[in-house]
């Protein structure tokens, strides 16, 4: 039973290091090749935790072999645009100048209610909203509203606006994040400035947002939580 | 760049882990076959060959359990005890039916090591 244990516990952080190895993805948004990779770690990684007698270095070599050829993989798709479209396909455009392809739609075996569902998920209820619509690799569906149904935007209305950066987090849950703080070029001094300003100490705070401005969002830990 | 020097290490470690295995289980293999052969040379003269090759793979164990299927360890120790007992007992033909049997185990192990049609499909 406790080999088990320790062998739970190895694999874990074994297979934690291989996918991380591979980039940040998230099951959505993963490409056809890192979706396999993903599929073949969890069942190599699961053998050796079901059988015991399978040696842990079995599954060890092929994980990591695994990890080895998805970077190299994205290593060469990422050069070679040939290879790209061989590994990973290509996005197909299914809705072009509010036009249906029904020819590209029957190429990607999608029907109109899979469609008119990622349309719905996108925010779109009627087909004539759109003008062009393109099904991306990762499965996604990318959308473009005809301009008349297009969100109104500040420089429609002639209104001029100021960029802000971008916003990051800088204390999260009475713990200043270093990152954050770097990203803004900030350092630990600035922001214990800027609170005392306030009248407030990092550990009364759950969480604080602030932009490059300067400018930020405070929220203060509520009490008994 | 930073990805490719991971996938360069990735891919070293890799070799030496089979390399090492496959060093480990090759060495382990020949001088279980050279064993087994004394034992067959001196089966009538009884020298506690079968005995110590028994402490012999208790002392093996350990390391090849990393590369090998703790089964089939597991089956050559069972066989060697049972050499060991037939040795004791003078059943000569019992420990060489059992010395065979190390020496088929064994190879197998070794084969499956071996790159070929036969291990890859």
């Amino acid at each position: 039973m406790l080999k088990v244990i320790v062998r739970t516990v190895l694999m874990y952080i074994l297979v934690t290091i291989g996918v991380r190895l591979m980039g940040k993805r998230q099951i959505g948004d993963m490409q056809p090749t890192e979706l396999v990779i993903t599929l073949l770690i969890s069942e190599i990684a699961a053998i050796p935790l079901q059988d015991t007698s399978q040696p842990v270095s079995i599954g060890l070599i092929a994980i990591f072999m695994l990890v080895f050829l998805e970077i190299v993989a994205s290593i060469i798709v990422m050069k070679n645009l040939r290879l790209r479209r061989i590994f990973s396909g290509k996005s197909v455009v299914i809705i072009k100048n509010g036009v249906l392809d029904q020819k590209a739609m029957k190429s990607v075996r999608m029907t109109v209610f899979d469609l008119i569902e990622m349309l719905r998920m996108q925010g779109y209820f009627e087909l004539e909203e759109i003008e062009s619509a393109i099904l991306e690799i990762n499965g996604n569906l990318s959308v473009k509203p005809k301009s008349s149904f297009a969100p109104l935007t500040p420089k429609d209305m002639k209104i001029k606006t100021e960029e802000n950066g971008l916003s990051m987090t800088v204390i999260s849950d009475g713990t200043i994040v270093d990152a954050g703080l770097k990203f803004l070029n900030k350092t630990r001094d600035d922001l214990k400035i800027m609170l005392k300003k306030q009248n407030l100490n990092e550990k009364d705070i759950f969480v604080m947002t602030m932009n490059e401005s300067g400018e930020g969002v405070v929220v203060k830990k509520e009490k008994g939580v | 760049m930073k990805r490719l020097i991971a996938a360069g290490i990735i891919l070293v470690l890799i070799i030496i882990l089979s390399i090492t295995g496959i060093t480990i289980i090759n060495r382990c293999s020949k001088e279980v076959e050279k064993r087994i052969t004394e034992i067959h040379n001196n089966a009538v003269t009884n020298k506690n060959y079968a005995k110590d090759f028994v402490s012999f793979w208790e002392s093996k164990r350990e390391i090849l359990a990393i590369f090998v299927n703790h089964e089939e360890i597991d089956d050559i120790g069972r066989v060697a005890a049972r050499m060991a007992s037939a040795e004791k007992t003078n059943n000569i033909n019992d420990m060489l039916e059992a010395a065979d049997e190390i020496v088929f185990i064994i190879k197998g192990i070794k084969e499956d090591e071996h790159l070929s049609w036969f291990t890859v499909l």
